[in-house]
């Protein structure tokens, strides 16, 4: 009966887990609370792990539960794979502000080039662009 | 012979053309990014290369090329760079966004061909297909991958291509802004479709050239990352 209990509690604490992450999908969630309360029941009738053992083909109900806390390790190893994948998408988007960020204050510039033109040289490479292509592609008129 | 336009006419396409953004992204591409700045350079103001994290002198050569540079602190991957360098070019102002290969893979000339599809079309997106155009140098192990990626695609998406990983596309910034990468990695060319096709964009295929070179073999991914962006498309289906 003690270690009915101590088991119980623990399934609990993994239920607690679960409960408390965020940022995982409902099929995830949903395969984790199944193999938890499928554990909490074998732990309570041992019997009924052989019979679903048996009629999944396995043969000994403690195979069965050894391959399904197998099942469930690979399921918080992915969940904590996308917790890292979260943090990796926090870090992307305070790079990603903190590079536009720079650009824009020119605190980023990689040296004193001429990168940066002024009007008049924008509006005359436009009109080069201009003359050089998109006529002759785009709209121009033949006779 | 070949009449100039009315003025009208040619101003209004200088402000279409200055209005597109070129971007770049970038990783470790020092001895071939400055080439491929001035080659965007010679028919588009703007271009923007997004250096992301190099340890070589990719932002420094972009720059002196004409470039507008934005860099990452750190590593994070193709696909990050490719959306900040669209949201760089969003905020800055720009109407038409072409996303471009660093490593001197594509012709900007085909750009500017897509350009004017979208326009005269009416399109949200224009995608670049190397099977419509040109694959020079293609290797066949590239190829059946590649297929492979076009099958995948239709599969998960719906969009009937004929290719499903080329770099070269053109946007309207109305439709980009609705482009929101959360993969990092490779696996966001898959993920530019799946929205793409999520949100509806009216979009075509033009052909276009890719020329793979010694140096674009050396540096591209190999075929084999397939499997990890697999992976990663999977992995993020699991988020919330």
């Amino acid at each position: 009966m003690i270690a009915k209990i101590l088991l119980t509690l623990s399934l609990f604490a993994g239920w607690l887990y679960i409960f408390t992450q965020s940022g995982i999908s409902k099929a995830l969630r949903f395969s984790l609370y199944t193999i938890l309360g499928f554990g909490l029941y074998t732990v309570w009738f041992p019997e009924t792990s052989t019979v679903v053992a048996n009629i999944l083909g396995i043969g000994r109900g403690a195979d069965l539960i050894f391959y399904t806390w197998i099942a469930f390790s690979f399921g918080v190893l992915l969940n904590v794979h996308l917790k890292l994948r979260q943090h990796l998408n926090l870090i992307t988007r305070l790079s990603r502000n903190i590079a536009i960020d720079n650009t824009i204050t020119g605190r980023s510039r990689s040296s004193n080039t001429d990168a940066f033109k002024t009007f008049e040289e924008d509006a005359a490479h436009t009109m080069q662009t201009v003359n050089i292509k998109a006529l002759s592609i785009n709209d121009s008129v033949t006779e | 012979m070949t009449l100039a336009l009315p003025k009208s006419v040619a101003l209004q396409n200088a402000r279409d053309i200055s209005s597109v953004w070129i971007v770049i992204p970038a990783y470790n591409e020092g001895a071939v990014i400055a080439d491929t700045v001035l080659h965007a350079r010679t028919l588009f103001k703007h271009v923007v290369v997004i250096n992301d994290g190099s340890s070589d002198d990719t932002a420094i050569a972009a720059e002196r090329a004409g470039a507008t540079v934005v860099n990452h602190p750190v590593n994070l991957g193709q696909g990050a760079a490719l959306q900040t360098g669209i949201d760089f070019a969003i905020v800055r102002g720009a109407n038409f966004v072409a996303t471009f290969d660093a490593d001197g893979q594509h012709c900007i000339d085909d750009v500017l061909t897509m350009f004017n599809y979208l326009q005269s079309e009416n399109l949200d997106v224009v995608l670049g297909s190397r099977f419509l155009g040109n694959a020079i140098g293609i290797s066949r192990l590239r190829r059946t991958v590649l297929w492979a990626a076009i099958i995948f695609t239709r599969l998960t998406t719906g969009l009937k291509l004929t290719d499903a990983h080329n770099g070269l596309r053109v946007f309207t910034s109305g439709s980009i802004a609705k482009i929101s990468l959360y993969q990092n990695r490779m696996a966001h060319a898959s993920e530019i479709l799946e929205q793409i096709a999520k949100h509806k964009f009216a979009y075509a295929e033009l052909g276009n050239t890719v020329r793979y070179t010694p140096y674009s073999l050396a540096k591209g991914q190999p075929s084999s990352n397939s499997v990890n962006i697999l992976i990663d498309l999977f992995l993020g289906r699991l988020r919330k």
